[in-house]
């Protein structure tokens, strides 16, 4: 209005009477006024058309949503419901509104839902209202009590509280849950048997291979020691010592193809029948005939072992001994440092029917040693994938001077932890010494 | 480890691999092998020239597949293994079941 008298005084330079210039004033004030008037309600008219186009797309929302919203103002009244909330508990709306929300609460929430509303409003401390999802139980309208995920906003509407629930219906996702549970337990169940059986497993394999040094304590006539270290639990590494009669000391060394439960129930198969041959057979070319033909009966599974034996003549220090497939053993009986003992060549039992094993003899004088081993020790591997090779093993026995039987896989088995720095084992090592002293 | 097959005139399958033959190495290449391997095929070159590495899982996989070809009558060779390897082969004794051959000329002609 300042500038308005300013306009005026400039333009009319003072020659209006003070009637005119009041009269003035109050037309200009009005136009004024009415433009004012005219704009302001223009922009309340747009504002108001904005909020209701708000509203109805809220509706719309509301109506469409699965989940059921509820409106109830401070004193637990529900004021609105959408489409969800009827499906989900079983009314209709004008059932519900009106009504007390603890109409669709169990006991004793239904008693306690008075309040706890009073306390929010007095304390102010909220308990479920603004926080998140809060897992509660709902009441339908025939009664059925179910799992529902609930979460409470508060709204304030001239002055008053009003509450706003969403509600998620849980029942099917805590059917799932359930089931998901009770399928885990039944997982957690099986391990653990699966892992009981396997322990049990390994405990009896481990109990064939004799291990109750010194095995024949009678005998000064010779000094025997085996070790087999599996790679995992099972293994298919097996060696066996048992003497046949009073002369005759029965050694042999094998190792099957595979790992695991399948490769132990073949060796526990082939030390049996190992026994059982040696009771009526006594040329080891000979046994290895007759087991390669028990094996390849039945041997579906591809079942293949390489096997090394021998027979020590406690009286004469005669060895004989034949070969399927297996390594070479180390003697210093032929030129009184260790080397590897010549081998008859043939194929590892299982393979097929009648397979033709031969038998050589090499003999043994007081103090000789026959060392004989599986794969795992020279194919144990360092981190860089060197293997120990037969190299550093006859290496370590051409050094090793005069030791007992169980001293030399000692000395051996150090070495390889040595070379192996820590490296995973990937096969079982197993070794085997006959130390003949004799008569 | 890697395997390939070529197939040669007269229906020779040649299969190469490469790689170490071990637990690992074997199980990428086991089912493969037994397919490559598989009837109504009959004659195949297995080329190890490759391998540097065997171990007992690995001559099973060759022993297995030789079986089950003698069994159809039908024929293997082990092409040219380095020298390592070929110890290992020679004393598990696969070379009385499988021939070893040290050049493809003399393993095509071991097929007819």
């Amino acid at each position: 209005m300042a500038i308005y008298e300013l306009l005026k005084e400039l333009y009319f330079k003072g020659e209006l009477s003070l009637w005119e210039s009041h009269t003035m004033t109050v037309f200009v004030a009005a136009i004024f006024a009415t433009v004012a008037a005219f704009l302001t309600i223009r922009l309340a008219n747009g504002l108001l058309k904005d909020s209701q186009q708000a509203r109805l797309k809220i509706a719309s929302i509301n109506h469409a949503l699965f989940d059921a919203v509820i409106l109830i103002n401070e004193r637990g009244i529900i004021e609105t419901v959408n489409p969800a909330t009827e499906r989900m508990f079983g009314y209709k709306d004008k059932e519900l509104i009106g009504c007390n929300i603890k109409m669709l609460m169990p006991e004793p929430f239904a008693s306690e839902h008075n309040g706890y509303l009073q306390q929010f409003l007095t304390t102010r401390i909220p308990k479920i209202i603004g926080k998140t999802r809060r897992e509660v139980l709902g009441k339908r309208a025939n009664g059925d009590i179910f799992p529902m995920d609930l979460v409470v906003s508060e709204m304030i509407n001239n002055g008053r509280s009003e509450f706003i629930g969403i509600i998620r219906d849980m029942t099917d996702y805590k059917h799932a849950e359930l089931e998901i549970t009770k399928l885990r337990q039944i997982e957690q169940q099986r391990l653990k048997t699966m892992q009981y059986e396997l322990e049990m497993a390994t405990r009896v394999q481990k109990n064939m291979l004799p291990s109750d040094f010194p095995l024949y304590p009678k005998h000064k006539e010779f000094d025997v020691f085996a070790s087999m270290v599996p790679a995992r639990q099972i293994g298919g590494d097996f060696y066996d010592i048992f003497l046949m009669d009073e002369n005759k000391l029965f050694v042999a060394i094998g190792d099957v193809s595979g790992k695991g439960i399948s490769a132990a129930l073949h060796m526990a198969q082939c030390m049996a029948h190992l026994r059982m041959l040696s009771l009526y057979e006594s040329r080891p070319h000979k046994i290895l005939r007759k087991l390669n033909n028990l094996l390849c009966e039945n041997n579906g599974s591809g079942l293949f072992i390489t096997l090394c034996c021998g027979i020590l003549d406690i009286q004469t220090g005669e060895f004989i001994y034949s070969n399927a497939g297996h390594n070479p053993p180390l003697t210093n009986a032929i030129n009184g440092c260790f080397e590897f003992m010549p081998v008859p060549i043939s194929i590892v039992l299982g393979y097929m029917k009648d397979v033709k094993y031969k038998s050589l003899m090499v003999q043994l004088n007081p103090g000789d040693t026959v060392f004989l081993y599986t794969d795992g020790v020279t194919e144990a591997e360092n981190q860089q994938q060197d293997l120990f090779s037969d190299e550093r093993l006859l290496k370590l026995l051409v050094t090793s001077g005069e030791m007992t039987a169980q001293t030399i896989i000692e000395l051996v088995n150090a070495e390889i932890d040595r070379f192996t720095e820590g490296s995973e084992q990937s096969d079982d090592i197993t070794m085997l010494t006959l130390h003949y002293l004799g008569v | 480890m890697e395997i390939n097959c070529e197939q040669l005139d007269g229906n020779i399958y040649k299969i190469n691999l490469k790689g170490r033959m071990d637990i690992l190495g074997n199980e990428d290449i086991d089912l493969k092998f037994s397919g490559m391997t598989a009837a109504p095929r009959k004659l195949f070159i297995v080329d190890l020239s490759e391998v540097n590495f065997i171990a007992s899982i690995g001559l099973r996989t060759l022993l297995l597949s030789a079986k089950a070809t003698h069994n159809r009558r039908g024929k293997i060779a082990i092409l040219n293994p380095d020298s390592q390897v070929k110890k290992i082969l020679l004393m598990a004794g696969i070379d009385l079941v499988i021939p070893i051959i040290d050049t493809l000329d003399l393993a095509i002609a071991a097929m007819h």
